[in-house]
């Protein structure tokens, strides 16, 4: 185990923002840590890297108690969102930072920083005042930096929110080629599910200050384990219904459900639903949007539950038309009756 | 385009006020005889100038303590006004609030009270008429401004350049010095220059605290104006503002290389 969080708990000005939080992750592995904004992940990066004290737990890197040490001594380098480049340092100057602290000769160092840049598809860009860098290079020239430092952990607090799109996804791929390079225990705090989930080896979803789940990108989006989960990940609707004896029982759809006797909700994505081929989930269609990759369809259930399916083409049918759908029961997820964010 | 020629205008004014001024000096540093309604004086003569170099009031010496004392005024004002605006804009601590204040009480007391009061003081502590009591008061008397200056600049750069820093293996001292203060060299420019100015040219407190026995150029011009010999005033206000321009001169200098030392 290359980082092991054990009950870590954290305040700021007497608010608890970190509850508990345990966490484990592998070396060389790169994990998400995932969740809406205020949820406290930002705060656990802070709390690993030693910025902000924690209130208890411990942090353990490379088998070795860190958390009584100061932020210098960690080897955990962290990039910032905003970056933090050194306004009075050229790129290479601030490529070359750690290493200067770290008594490395100025010919020695400048070279080192050259090729950082090089790897960064930043190079030629030694003497440029990092004033005059866009976002995105500004973006490589922090990563050049962190890199630099030989990071016994690296994390990254959101490093591409603040990019355009199309250069995010360059970014992403510059990323994981580093690391697949370098092999450096990595974090990612992100917001965004698809960049989590496409990214890491395993992600970790957090809400109101801890780990709710922490699993494979598959396991995670596929069996969320809770309803609050599966929202975050969006595109989704419950039936609320009965259990017993091992079957479920709504007014939309029958199944089989391998769960003790009670009520229950049971998950299902939109695309999940397949309304080119009959089964047994009824739906009545309110109307189709055309989105220009896709065409959103609005549907409803019996019991009026809303459903959005994505398709390629519109129907033909009219607003008001009742289709019956095949589901992909195998990804249905059952949760408890009253459990998780709306009752 | 056609460009505006309001702001043109406004620099030209501003342009005029400080030239016309300082042309003005510059003569009458040199005018023996300028009768009325002469456009330019009747006779020259080097007479101030040497009265200047030579004279009683001895130049250089008169320069030398009065750089001193205010340069020394600079650098602790500004050097205790770096770390009172760190404790102010960037910690919370009780009290905090009550320091605030204090560190504008100073400003908020007419100069005469403040500096009869701080005589008595210093009379007590055995330091009135001598240069440390001088510069203490100088100290007090720049230190709002000073503190002003950087809680804003400290406020503006924050904690975010030394965290990174520090994230990169740099211990708290040396993130201080090598990510934050870097940052904050422009204010600490403004701070210095502020406390200079204010040391060159304070007159009655020097005068009450330092009790005529702590001279400064400041101290020395004053009597030359009221005196009425307009010739000698100029040439030592030339002085006063020539000295004050070329120490801000310095002051730059060794900001910019302090900044780029940092390569």
């Amino acid at each position: 185990m290359e980082l092991a969080i054990k009950k870590l708990s954290l305040s700021i000005q007497g608010t608890l923002i970190l509850k508990n939080v345990s966490l484990e992750v592998e070396k060389g592995e790169f994990l998400s840590l995932l969740g809406p904004s205020g949820c406290g992940k930002s705060t656990l990066l802070k709390a690993i890297s030693g910025i902000l004290p924690q209130d208890s737990g411990e942090v353990w890197l490379a088998g070795e108690e860190i958390s009584s040490k100061p932020p210098h001594r960690r080897g955990t380098v962290v990039v910032f969102q905003d970056m933090r480049l050194f306004p009075h340092l050229s790129a290479a100057e601030n490529v070359a930072f750690p290493l200067k602290m770290r008594g490395v000769s100025k010919k020695e160092r400048l070279e080192r920083a050259g090729e950082l840049l090089e790897q960064v598809q930043l190079a030629g860009f030694q003497s440029r005042a990092v004033s005059t860098l866009s976002g995105g290079q500004q973006q490589r020239v922090a990563l050049a930096r962190a890199l630099a430092a030989q990071p016994r952990l690296l994390l990254l607090d959101e490093p591409f929110s603040s990019l355009d799109e199309d250069l995010r996804e360059d970014m992403r791929a510059l990323v994981l080629s580093l690391h697949r390079r370098y092999r450096m225990t990595t974090v990612l705090v992100t917001h965004d599910q698809q960049e989590a989930l496409a990214m890491s080896d395993h992600v970790a979803l957090m809400f109101g200050g801890e780990i709710v789940q922490h699993g494979t990108p598959e396991a995670v989006y596929r069996r969320p384990v809770s309803r609050l989960a599966a929202d975050y990940f969006g595109g989704c609707f419950y039936l609320s219904g009965e259990v017993w004896g091992g079957r479920f029982t709504s007014p939309c759809l029958t199944c089989p459900a391998e769960l003790p006797d009670g009520p229950c909700s049971l998950m299902l994505r939109g695309r999940d639903v397949d309304v080119s081929v009959p089964g047994p989930l009824a739906l009545t269609l309110e109307g189709c949007r055309f989105r220009g990759a896709d065409v959103l369809a609005k549907f409803h259930t019996g019991d009026g539950t809303a459903v959005e399916v994505s398709l390629r083409e519109p129907l033909s049918c009219q607003p008001g038309c009742r289709i019956d759908c095949h589901v992909d029961l195998s990804r249905a997820v059952f949760y408890p009756a009253g459990e998780g964010g709306r009752p | 385009m056609r460009r505006s020629i309001v702001p043109r205008l406004i620099l030209a004014l501003t342009a005029a006020c400080i030239v016309i001024p300082a042309a003005l000096l510059a003569v009458w540093s040199f005018t023996a005889r300028w009768p009325w309604p002469n456009l330019l004086p009747e006779r020259y003569t080097p007479r101030t100038v040497s009265e200047l170099l030579f004279g009683s009031a001895k130049l250089s010496r008169l320069l030398g303590s009065s750089i001193a004392l205010a340069a020394a005024v600079a650098v602790l004002g500004t050097a205790i006004a770096v770390l009172t605006a760190r404790a102010e804009a960037l910690y919370r601590f009780r009290g905090k609030e009550l320091i605030r204040l204090g560190s504008w009480l100073p400003l908020l007391i007419p100069g005469t009270v403040f500096a009869i009061g701080f005589h008595m003081v210093l009379l007590r502590l055995g330091l009135a008429d001598t240069v440390a009591g001088v510069l203490l008061v100088h100290l007090v008397a720049a230190l709002p401004y000073c503190i002003t200056i950087m809680a804003d600049v400290t406020r503006a750069v924050g904690f975010g350049l030394e965290e990174q820093a520090a994230v990169l293996g740099t211990g708290p001292f040396r993130a201080f010095f090598y990510a934050a203060l870097p940052s904050l060299l422009p204010g600490v420019l403004s701070s210095m220059s502020m406390a200079f100015t204010l040391s060159y040219s304070q007159y009655f407190t020097t005068l009450i605290v330092g009790g005529g026995r702590v001279k400064t150029l400041a101290l020395v011009l004053v009597p030359y104006i009221q005196g009425g010999d307009r010739a000698l005033a100029s040439v030592y206000a030339a002085a006063f503002t020539g000295s004050a321009l070329a120490v801000f001169g310095i002051f730059e200098w060794i900001i910019y290389k302090v900044q780029r030392g940092g390569t």
